[in-house]
């Protein structure tokens, strides 16, 4: 536009942003995660019959007009189990790697901080943590402990505490050397006050964009254990066990395990490509920031 | 010097232990700060002017393997006996320090009109709404426009001038009786340099700060300090007053170091004298003078024998073949 050029320079006026391009590679996964989340928080509200009604003589039906998405073994409606698995999955997706975070994230930072001693034993106990195969640790905690909500999460929890530890441990010894964190202690700053004022919200950024890729391996890592039949307890759905229920029926009735892991793969899919859009803003080698 | 001064320094020593041996960063240093006066130390990199400072106010002693020594007296008391928070309030109202670069020494993600009102919250009991106001009235008084609009940006918004003083608005915020400019131009465009040199010399002036200012720039120096110091391999080698260092150097060095540098009388196309030869590997540091290698007025025992430093008339150098204390035919 020619009536650009006239038009005045503000100076000191806010900048306009880089160019934010509407990519169908960010519309789309964020429109599919909006749909997922958004369904699973209004399940009960949109008229889905129960997802643990029992129609055994309609089991095992092709999607229709009664049954938009079919009819499991059971004779259970396909597309009311989906939704209310997809809460299953959110909610351990969600809440395990934000209390691995939680934990790894402190337990990095004062790592990365301190340094010496506490770096030695924050350092030995996450590399223990990792020696033990995940999956392993995982079926022995659920196991023990008891198949329930609660517990799939917990034990997910801790599955993630060492990478958060790593991430933030890392950052957190990028940031501490920095100027600002020598004149935030000459200020009179204590560590603590250091740590939450100075070098945390400077790590909030990249633990997001972790976090995000995080909730899309809890999704797969709880759908295995609900396929090995240590996940979430029968009647309440979850993608993981729906697929273990289809593959009996694998052969009659292909809809059954292939609905649920399509769902589960495209919400995966579409985590990790917004995930990996919020991590190449927030890397400070290709943003400008 | 008369009057007590603010700050003392005895023998400070700062050992890093590596791989390759301790490496002694600074080494036995002494010196006196006066109320009210700008003291200059000046030495090229790795001279250990910065690690000095640092370790002076504790701010070297958090990584491992650090050896701090000697005493500092501030105010007549010995801070690093002091207890942590005694020694966090002490540095937070009575001592201010302007970092070298502008851009890692403010919180990318904090506001800047908080930033300046951090200390004043931690240390003067300020609550938050009196200290956002302080924090714009601290930005005008450091020559930054529309500071009520500027105290609600980041610091990415701003030029690195103006980082530089915001920069100094944290320092000198709680009125503090020493501020510390470590390199405070060194990052700056050349043309920012001046004003920012200015604004330290005029709010030192008007609060009646004693300050420290460590520069590799002799030039810097000269215009903005009473007394310099000459720092070389971790060790104070002349020290004098600013007039007298520029216009009698005794030791060796700085006699060097001012022949390297152009001067306005010369003729044009006049050749600079540079200092042969690199300085020492401080972690192979053997008896001698450290500038003996490099030095042209070198005898046999300045490689056997460390020069202590020697005072005439006020007029410190360690040196054993000092230059004449007045130059002959410099009229």
């Amino acid at each position: 536009m020619s009536a650009s050029a006239a038009k005045p320079v503000v100076a000191g006026a806010p900048v306009a942003g880089r160019k934010f391009r509407l990519r169908w590679s960010l519309v789309l996964p964020l429109g599919w995660l909006l749909l997922v989340v958004v369904l699973a928080i209004t399940a009960d509200w949109i008229g889905l019959p129960d997802p643990a009604a029992q129609e055994l003589i309609l089991r095992r039906k092709p999607p229709s007009a009664q049954f938009l998405l079919g009819t499991d073994n059971l004779g259970r409606d396909m597309l009311s189990r989906v939704i209310y698995g997809a809460r299953t999955s959110l909610i351990v997706g969600i809440c395990a790697p934000f209390l691995g975070f939680l934990i790894g994230g402190a337990i990095g930072m004062s790592a990365g901080y301190f340094r010496g001693k506490v770096d030695l034993l924050a350092v030995g106990f996450i590399d223990i943590l990792l020696a033990f195969p995940a999956l392993v640790l995982a079926l022995t905690f659920t196991a023990y402990l008891g198949q329930s909500l609660f517990n799939v999460t917990l034990a997910l929890g801790i599955l993630s505490i060492p990478a958060a530890a790593r991430v933030s441990r890392a950052n957190t010894l990028a940031w501490a050397n920095r100027d600002f964190v020598l004149a935030a202690r000459t200020i009179g700053a204590s560590n603590w006050r250091i740590l939450t004022r100075e070098i945390l919200p400077n790590l909030l950024p990249p633990m997001f964009a972790f976090w995000l890729v995080a909730i899309s391996v809890i999704i797969v890592a709880e759908g295995a254990l609900s396929f090995l039949g240590l996940g979430i307890p029968a009647p309440q759905p979850s993608w993981g066990g729906m697929i273990a229920d289809g593959r009996e029926a694998l052969d009659v009735a292909p809809h059954t395990a292939l609905i649920p892991a399509a769902v589960m793969f495209i919400t995966v899919l579409s985590l990790n490509f917004v995930g990996d859009i919020v991590r190449n803003m927030v890397d400070p080698r290709r943003s400008a920031l | 010097m008369s009057d007590r001064p603010i700050l003392s320094v005895r023998d400070a020593r700062v050992g890093f232990n590596t791989a390759r041996g301790t490496v002694r960063a600074v080494d036995g240093v002494s010196f006196d700060l006066g109320a009210g006066r700008t003291l200059g130390i000046v030495g090229e990199s790795g001279s250990g002017k910065s690690v000095l400072v640092r370790s002076l106010i504790g701010l070297v002693s958090t990584t491992t393997g650090v050896e701090v020594e000697g005493q500092v007296l501030f105010e007549g008391g010995d801070i690093r006996k002091l207890a942590p928070a005694e020694f966090r309030g002490l540095l937070g109202r009575d001592i201010g320090i302007v970092f070298q670069d502008p851009m890692t020494s403010l919180n990318p993600v904090m506001k800047i009109g908080r930033q300046i009102g951090e200390g004043l919250r931690l240390n003067r009991g300020f609550d938050r709404s009196a200290a956002d106001r302080r924090s714009v009235e601290l930005l005008a008084e450091v020559g930054i426009p529309e500071p009520e609009r500027r105290a609600g940006q980041y610091p990415h918004e701003m030029s690195g001038g103006m980082r530089q003083r915001v920069a100094i608005a944290i320092a000198i915020a709680c009125a503090p009786k020493l501020l510390i400019a470590d390199e405070p131009t060194t990052a700056l465009d050349v043309t920012v340099q001046r004003q920012i040199l200015d604004l330290l010399q005029r709010e030192q002036r008007q609060r009646g700060m004693s300050m420290i200012l460590i520069t590799h720039d002799l030039g810097v120096a000269a215009s903005r300090a009473d007394d310099i110091m000459v720092m070389y391999a971790g060790r104070a080698v002349e020290t004098a007053p600013t007039r007298e260092i520029f216009r009698t150097p005794r030791m060796p060095y700085t006699e060097a170091l001012l022949r390297s540098l152009p001067r306005l009388s010369d003729r044009t196309h006049t050749r600079l004298t540079a200092i042969p030869g690199r300085p020492p590997d401080l972690a192979r540091r053997t008896g001698g003078c450290a500038f003996a290698p490099r030095c042209s007025y070198r005898t046999e025992r300045c490689d056997g024998e460390q020069p202590a430093l020697i005072r005439e008339d006020g007029h410190g150098f360690a040196c054993f073949h000092p230059l004449a204390a007045r130059m002959t035919g410099a009229a």
